[in-house]
C-alpha cells in the first residue's frame, strides 16, 4: 500500500487543467461495444478504474490502441462471447463497479450480458435493480445465479416501452439508454438522470446515428435503429476535480486557475462554493480564485444557518459534499453538511476532528461545521483513506494543514485522479508518494 | 358605428398579427430543436469570413466534421447526394438548399484536401483550425462529431442528427408542393 507524505501550510500557485471525466469515460467506454466500427474516445482519463475498463474490454476482443496523450480508438468487430462465462471475466469485472454498465450494449448488440455483483467504493449500499428492471422492462430475462453471484440477462428481441425509473440513478439510466438505442420501436424513459456525463452520452449515441431526443431533461425519448456507426467524441473536463481544485485553492488561501472548464458544464458548482464565500472567477471558459486570507460562509436570507445538502442533478453532486465539508471548517461562519444519497461517506470528519476541525456528526448523513476562520490552522496527522472522494478531502486537509501528514491507502485517490501528487509538485506543493 | 366597429377590428387584427411577429422574434436562441440557431462566423481555406446569418432564406445544414473523423467522412456521400438533389429546389420558406461546413481540422491542408476528395463543391466551409477547441463546435455544445442542425429559412433549427437516408427524408418533407 502506499501513502502520501505531504508538508502543509504552504499557499500554491499557478495554472491546473482537470483531467477528462471519470463517470463520463466509464459510460462511453461502454458505449464502443455498440457498433462494429472504429469509435474514437479523446481526453480520456488515465485512472484505475478507467484503465481496468479497458483493459476489460480489451480481453473481451476489442481492439484498442492509444493514439495520443489520452486518446484512444476502439473496434469491437470480434467480440468473444464466451470470455464472458470465464472465471478471469468474473475476476476483472468484479474488481470495477462500472463494468456494470457492459450489460446494457452487449444486450443491445448480442442478446446477452453478463455481470459477476460488481465491487467500487465502501459508500452505501447501491443497489443495481433499476439497471435490470430497465432491461426487463424492453422484454430482457433476467437470471440470478446465487451460488456464483452472477447476474446474467438475455433478450434477442429487446422492444421499445415507457418506463418510469424507481430512482434517477445516473449509471442505471446509462445503461438503458444503451440497451434501448437498438431496441425495437419507441423506449420512452422518465425520471432518467439528466448531468452533463449523461448528455455526453446521449451526444455520442447520437452521433453514433441513434436517435435520442429530450437531452438534458428527465423524460429521455430513443427511437430504435438497427445499426450503430462509429463517431469520433471528446470527454468533457471532470467537475469533480474541478470542485476539489476550487476547495483546495481556498483552504490553502491559494492563487490558481483552473483551465479548460467548460464552464457552462459546471451547474450549481460554482456557485456552492460561493455560498461558503470564496471568489470564483470566470475568464472566458477558466475559472480564477485569487489568494484569500478568509472567507465568509453565507447566511439564508432571514439570518438562519446556510445548509448544503445534495441532490440529483442539477443539484449538488454528492461527490463534492466532502470536499465543501473540508472546505467549511476553515472559513468563518457555520453550515449543516447534508448528505442525502449515501449514507456512509461523512465518517471520515473523524479524521478532520483529529486535526483540529470543529465538526458535530450529526448521524450517519448530517455534520455541522464550526469554521476555523484560519485562525487556528489544521494540524497534520497520519490518517488513511477510506474512499475516493474522502481521500481527496483529506489531501486537501493536509496540505493547509500546519506540519507533516502521512494519508495511507492513496490507491482510493489514485482511482479518481490521474498523477495528482506530480500536478500539485507543480504548484509548489510538498507531497511524496511512498511505496 | 359600423365605421368605428371596423377601426377596432382592423386595430384588434394587427395587435394579433403583431404579436404573431413578436413570437418568431422572441424564439429563444439554442441548440433544440425550435430554437433560433446560434450565429457563427468563421474563416474559409481563402481566409474569408462567412457568416451562417448570410445563408438566410436558404434551408442550411450546419455539419460538425473534421478531416481526420472517419465516421464523417463516411456520411459525406449522402452530404452530396442531398446537396445536388436539393440545391435548387423551392421549398415553404425558403429558396434552395446548401450546407455550411464547420470544420475541426487543426492542419488547413488536410482540411482543403478533405474538401476536394469528397467533392465537397459548395463554398461555405468555416473551420478557426483550433480541433477539439472550435469555438463553433463549443457555441453549439458539439462533443461529437458527425452532428448536424437543420435550419430553415428564417434560422430556426428544425430538426438535428440526421444521418444517412434521414437527411433527404426531412428535406423533402419542406418541399413547396
Amino acid at each position: 500500500m502506499s501513502s502520501f507524505e505531504i508538508i502543509g501550510g504552504k499557499p500554491l500557485k499557478g495554472e491546473l487543467i482537470p483531467q477528462g471525466a471519470k463517470n463520463e469515460a466509464l459510460q462511453i467506454i461502454c458505449a464502443v461495444l455498440l457498433t462494429p466500427e472504429k469509435v474514437t474516445l479523446r481526453n480520456i482519463p488515465e485512472i484505475l478504474d478507467v484503465i481496468k475498463l479497458i483493459e476489460l474490454l480489451k480481453s473481451m476482443g476489442v481492439k484498442v490502441e492509444k493514439t495520443g496523450l489520452n486518446d484512444y480508438t476502439f473496434q469491437s468487430d470480434e467480440i468473444n462471447l464466451n470470455f464472458l462465462t470465464t472465471s478471469e471475466f468474473k475476476k476483472q469485472a468484479a474488481s470495477l463497479r462500472g463494468s456494470i454498465m457492459i450489460v446494457g450494449p452487449m444486450l443491445a448488440r448480442f442478446g446477452v450480458g453478463y455481470i459477476p455483483r460488481p465491487g467500487g467504493d465502501k459508500i452505501g449500499r447501491r443497489r443495481l435493480d433499476t439497471h435490470f428492471i430497465g432491461f426487463q422492462n424492453l422484454g430482457a430475462k433476467f437470471i440470478y445465479d446465487t451460488n456464483e453471484s452472477f447476474y446474467k440477462v438475455e433478450g434477442k428481441n429487446l422492444k421499445g416501452c415507457y418506463m418510469l425509473l424507481d430512482e434517477a440513478s445516473v449509471t442505471g439510466t446509462a445503461n438503458i439508454i444503451m440497451a434501448a438505442v437498438m431496441a425495437e420501436g419507441i423506449t420512452t424513459i422518465f425520471n432518467a438522470a439528466c448531468e452533463p456525463y449523461i448528455q455526453q452520452l446521449c451526444k455520442m449515441l447520437n452521433s453514433m446515428g441513434a436517435k435520442i431526443t429530450g437531452v438534458g431533461s428527465n423524460l429521455l425519448k430513443i427511437e430504435g435503429i438497427k445499426y450503430l456507426t462509429g463517431c469520433e467524441h471528446k470527454i468533457l473536463p471532470d467537475m469533480i476535480e474541478i470542485g476539489s481544485f476550487i476547495g483546495l485553492a481556498a483552504m490553502t488561501g491559494s492563487e490558481i486557475t483552473i483551465k479548460d472548464v467548460s464552464y457552462n458544464e459546471l451547474g450549481i458548482i460554482p456557485d456552492v462554493f460561493r455560498r461558503l464565500g470564496i471568489i470564483v472567477e470566470k475568464r472566458n471558459d477558466d475559472i480564477y480564485i485569487p489568494s484569500q486570507s478568509n472567507y465568509e460562509i453565507d447566511t439564508f436570507i432571514d439570518g438562519s444557518i446556510m445548509t448544503i445538502a445534495d441532490a440529483p442533478w442539477p443539484g449538488l453532486t454528492p461527490d463534492l459534499l466532502s470536499i465543501v465539508l473540508v472546505v467549511a471548517t476553515q472559513a468563518k461562519g457555520s453550515v449543516l453538511i447534508h448528505q442525502k444519497m449515501f449514507e456512509s461517506r461523512l465518517f471520515f470528519v473523524d479524521k478532520l476532528i483529529d486535526m483540529g476541525a470543529q465538526i458535530i456528526l450529526c448521524d450517519p448523513h448530517r455534520a455541522n461545521v464550526i469554521g476555523l476562520n484560519k485562525q487556528f490552522p489544521l494540524k497534520g496527522i497520519s490518517m488513511t483513506s477510506p474512499d475516493i472522494r474522502a481521500g481527496v478531502s483529506l489531501l486537501i486537509a493536509a496540505l493547509s494543514a500546519q506540519g507533516k501528514s502521512t494519508i495511507h491507502n492513496i490507491e482510493q485517490i489514485d482511482r479518481g485522479y490521474e498523477n495528482i501528487d506530480l500536478r500539485l509538485q507543480k504548484l509548489g506543493a510538498e507531497i511524496k508518494r511512498i511505496d | 358605428m359600423k365605421k368605428i366597429n371596423l377601426i377596432i377590428g382592423v386595430i384588434a387584427l394587427s395587435f394579433l398579427g403583431l404579436s404573431f411577429i413578436k413570437k418568431q422574434d422572441k424564439a429563444e436562441t439554442g441548440t433544440e430543436i425550435g430554437n433560433k440557431a446560434p450565429e457563427l462566423a468563421y474563416k474559409n481555406p481563402e481566409g474569408k469570413t462567412i457568416k451562417l446569418s448570410s445563408l438566410k432564406e436558404k434551408i442550411v445544414l450546419i455539419d460538425f466534421w473534421a478531416s481526420w473523423c472517419g465516421p464523417c467522412r463516411r456520411e459525406n456521400p449522402n452530404v452530396v447526394a442531398a446537396y445536388n438533389r436539393f440545391k435548387d429546389s423551392k421549398f415553404k420558406n425558403a429558396k434552395g438548399f446548401t450546407i455550411y461546413n464547420v470544420s475541426l481540422d487543426n492542419n488547413a491542408d488536410a482540411w482543403r484536401s478533405a474538401i476536394e476528395k469528397d467533392g465537397l463543391t459548395w463554398t461555405n466551409h468555416v473551420s478557426d483550425l483550433k480541433g477539439w477547441q472550435s469555438e463553433g463546435a463549443k457555441i453549439y455544445g458539439v462533443n461529437s462529431i458527425p452532428m448536424n442542425f437543420l435550419i430553415d429559412g428564417n434560422g430556426m433549427i428544425i430538426a438535428k442528427n440526421l444521418r444517412g437516408t434521414m437527411l433527404t427524408l426531412e428535406i423533402e418533407k419542406l418541399i413547396k408542393q
